[in-house]
Order: structure tokens, then sequence, then C-alpha cells
């Protein structure tokens, strides 16, 4: 194993966060939805990315980097799983990574993230993929792009909860990749690095301590959370139409899921 | 590869594309393109337009910026054209270009492409953009651009009918693209940077490592590109996503440039002006 030199084992149920996992189990415990929702969407919806991803993107094949591929087949032996997703480039100032898909899912890299990331932060967030994979986030997704569609039909009131569950889930789902991410590196610094990767400015990242107990950025998270009154409103309602997490919401989640006792018992029970 | 430094004479009938000679023949078949047209050619827009430009970007000349400049002059010899159209900068991360205007066209380039491009990609680009103007190409652009609000001017049948317009004019609209292509190749004189500069579109970028992005292995994703037009539901894919596109998709791009390539064709166009 190149990457994965413990020939770790993870299980998406050991470390999925809860919110995260109860805006998909709201979905796929319905009896026989999960499977109607992958028979509409590869059918539909999948049949639209495969159109657009090989128009419009660069697909990478295993011919192209050797390097990718290996990353992909080792984090899909640390599921137990036999699928490697398709991977895509597109041409993207914004450093991102986007999964999409049930049946055949995808993941497309844009060509700033690839730029900027090390071989070894590559391969976590290869890891957290996979996790997305694991933890159903394509039924969701899919459940968004239907709702996008049939907006119209769908009484004001009834359309904006879901609108507002559905970006609860998108900001809840960045906490299930932390931990993948935290789980796979092994490294708390490395994980907090990554929430901040291409918000903070490279040179300024590398001299962040994100671990150490006195570090500034744990400093500036706990003083976000301790805001009350009308900023503490403010911070709690001004993400309700967003998708995006606060940067200081994940720190703070990740830092104590760490210091908890439950990210060790998960990883001993990793370590096969 | 051949080497040149004008092909004066050339016309746009060498390096038109046939899809767009077809598509301008079933637009120009269709009620209310006269008035459009008219409205298109209203002065104002193209006013506007300019001003925007001259105001908010900075015009590449021989003082300002020599280097693409110098590109831009042998980009206007090779399509054999003798007149200058200001050439502008525009502040932008996207790889983009565009030529506007149609009594006084000019072009702007975001200077993304000017930071990234090679000298080569860069020829290919400004070619693109000369080739929509020797194309006559801008005024359907305008009006492809100009579409949704003059169309809204109108009332009733006009608008049930401007769908027709709308869905033909964009089919030509993506054909002339190919055309543009065509003559970004002739500028450029090298297949091998006509598609790497296409590759760029598609997400290639000298910085990322360890992936061959060997323009064989790329080809191999053109070669493979099948559009499931099959079925209800790859018909309605398919509508969908070209009926209002302004532009192919990349890879068809590629594919389309390199078939003309193959084929002898943009060979036989170069030798024939090619003066020695």
């Amino acid at each position: 194993m190149k990457y994965n030199t413990k020939n770790k084992k993870l299980n998406i149920n050991d470390f999925q966060h809860p919110f995260d996992k109860r805006a998909v189990d709201a979905v796929t415990k319905v009896p026989g939805f999960e499977k109607l929702i992958e028979f509409i969407s590869s059918n539909s919806i999948e049949k639209a990315y495969s159109l657009i991803n090989d128009s419009s993107k660069m697909k990478v094949t295993k011919e192209m980097s050797s390097k990718i591929f290996e990353m992909m087949s080792e984090a899909a032996e640390m599921f137990d799983v036999n699928y490697i997703p398709e991977v895509f480039i597109e041409r993207d100032y914004n450093m991102k990574v986007t999964l999409n898909g049930i049946k055949k899912p995808h993941i497309i890299f844009s060509s700033s993230f690839l730029e900027q990331i090390s071989d070894e932060m590559l391969w976590n967030v290869i890891v957290s993929e996979y996790s997305g994979i694991e933890a159903k986030h394509g039924t969701i997704k899919f459940l968004d792009e239907v709702l996008k569609f049939v907006k119209g039909a769908i009484p004001f009131g009834v359309d904006v909860a879901l609108d507002v569950a559905i970006n609860d889930w998108y900001r809840n789902r960045a906490y299930t990749y932390d931990r993948a991410i935290l789980l796979s590196s092994e490294s708390f610094e490395m994980a907090a690095k990554h929430i901040l990767f291409g918000e903070v400015s490279k040179d300024v990242l590398e001299t962040l301590q994100l671990d150490k107990p006195d570090n500034t950025y744990l400093e500036q998270s706990r003083e976000f959370f301790g805001r009350t009154g009308a900023e503490g409103l403010y911070q709690k309602f001004n993400t309700v139409f967003s998708r995006n997490q606060w940067l200081a919401s994940r720190y703070m989640e990740l830092y104590n899921w760490y210091n908890s006792g439950e990210y060790h018992d998960v990883l001993e029970g990793s370590v096969r | 590869m051949m080497t040149y430094d004008s092909l004066y004479g050339i016309k746009p009938e060498d390096y038109q594309h046939p899809g767009e000679k077809i598509a301008m023949m079933a637009l120009k078949k269709l009620p209310l393109l006269d008035i459009v047209m008219a409205k298109v050619l209203d002065a104002k827009i193209q006013v506007d337009t300019y001003a925007e430009v001259v105001g908010s970007c900075y015009r590449i000349t021989e003082k300002t910026n020599p280097r693409v400049y110098g590109l831009y002059k042998l980009a206007l010899a090779r399509l054999g054209i003798k007149e200058e159209y200001p050439l502008f900068s525009e502040m932008g991360y996207d790889y983009n270009a565009y030529a506007t205007g149609v009594d006084k066209p000019f072009i702007v380039l975001r200077s993304s492409v000017i930071a990234n491009y090679s000298d080569g990609e860069l020829l290919n680009v400004i070619g693109h953009e000369i080739g929509h103007i020797k194309s006559g190409h801008l005024l359907y652009h305008n009006m492809a651009r100009s579409l949704n609000s003059i169309l809204g001017s109108l009332g009733g049948v006009a608008q049930a009918a401007s769908v027709a317009l709308q869905y033909a004019l964009m089919e030509w609209h993506r054909n002339s693209e190919y055309t543009a292509d065509r003559a970004g190749l002739i500028a450029a004189a090298d297949i091998n940077v006509a598609n790497t500069e296409t590759m760029k579109m598609l997400g290639h970028s000298d910085n990322i490592p360890d992936i061959d992005f060997s323009v064989d292995k790329v080809m191999k994703q053109a070669e493979d590109f099948e559009t499931d037009a099959s079925g209800i539901i790859g018909k309605l894919l398919y509508i969908n996503y070209t009926a209002y596109a302004s532009h192919p998709w990349s890879i068809l791009r590629l594919k389309q440039i390199n078939d003309w390539y193959n084929s002898g064709e943009y060979e036989k166009v170069v030798r024939m002006y090619k003066q020695d």
C-alpha cells in the first residue's frame, strides 16, 4: 500500500456525522424509496451528467494518471468496495471538488485544486469522497436537482422548508468529509488545514499551527461561538439559505470530535 | 509543420465549416429575421458595448503589450487582413475572448488568456476572433445576444415563431464557432497548439503534476464521445443542453478541427495562398 500505509479499513457508519446521517436516513429509510431514486437518477440526471462531463470536461483515465487511480484503488479497498468513480477535471479558478451520481458516481476536480494540492492531501480528499459515496450523499443531491425542476409546482411554504432542509444537509455533510480526512491522515493539523485550504493563502496556511491548544484559530473559533444576542442570531440564521458551513463551525466540530475520544475509538477499530 | 507569414487573398469560404453554410441557409428562410436584424443594427447597441470596453479595459498596442500585439499582427497577416481592429484586455479568470461590433469591430481577450497561454495558443485564440470578423459573423452574434430582449418586444404569433428563430440562430452560432476554430488554426499554423488551447478549456493545466495531458490521450475522449440521443430521455437531454447553447461542446470542437486538419483541407487552403 503506497497511500493507505497502515492498511486501514473504514466503515462510514462509524464516523458519519449525526446531522448528515439524520438527513440521509430521512430519505433512505423510507421502504423502497432509495431503490426508486437510484433507478430514476440513473435514467435521467446521471445521463445528463455523462453528457456534460464527457463533452465539456477532461476525463482522467488510468493511462493519464496512474497516481490518481492508485489512490482510488486503495481508497476503494479501505472502504471494502469495488467501484472506481470516473474522474474529470474542469477549468475553474475556484478550488473545489464535486461528487455526483448514485449508481455511477463521479468526481470532478477543478484545475486550480489539482494545481495547488499536495499528493498527501489529494489522497485524503479521495478518501473523503469515497466516504461521501458511502454516506449516500448522491441521494440528497439528486433530490435537490428534482426540487429545482418541480419548484414551481410546490406550494410556497413547502418549497422554502425543503430548501432550508437541503441547505442544512449541504452544510452538515462537510463535517463527515472533515472526519474522513482526519481518519485518513491521522493528523488534526492536516485535517484542519484542509478546512482552510482555498480560503487562506498558502504561505499563511503553512504558518498556522492549527493543532496547538493555544493556536489563534481556535481562539477565533471560540469567539465565534461565544457571540450572543443579535450577533449570535445572525450567525445562526445567516446560513439558512447557504450551502457552505462556517469554517469556524467545521473547525470546532472536528476539534471536539478529535478530543472526545470517539475519533480515537474509530481509528483503533480501523487498523486491522 | 508548414510556416508562413501571410496568406493574403484567403477568403472566408476557403475555411468555412459546411455546417455553418447549411445553418445560415436555414436561418435565412425564417420570417422575423429582417425585423430582428433591423433592431440589432440599432447603433446604440454597438456604441454602448464599445464605450464599456474603452472605459473598463486596457488597449493592447505595441507600447502597452509588445508580445501580444506582435502576435496579433502575425494573426492578421496569416488571415490575409491588412486593417487592424482595436484589441483590448479585460480582467477575468476564465479562458475567454470575444469579438463584437459590426461596422467597427473590436476584440477583447481575458487577462488569464494572456497570462497563461503560450504564444501559439494566443495566436489560435486571436485568429479565432479575427475569423469571426472576417467571416461576417458579428451581426448574427449580436443578434443572438440581443434576441431575448428583442423578441420580448414582439407579441402574439411573432413570439411563438421566435422559438424557431432562436433555435436556428443558435444552431448557426455553434457552427460559426467551428469556422472560427479553423481560422484560429490558420493563424496558429500548428495543430498541436490548436489542440492544447481547446484542452485548456476542458481543464488541462501545465501546473497539474503527474497527469499525462498528451493530445492522443485526450483525442481518445473525443473519439469515444457519443451523444446518446437514443430514447426520449436522451433526445430531451440533447435538446436541453444544445438548443440555446452558443458554443459547441469543447470535445466536439477538438474533433472537428482535427478532422479538418487530417482531411488535408487545411494544408490545401494554406498552399493556395502561401507566399514564399
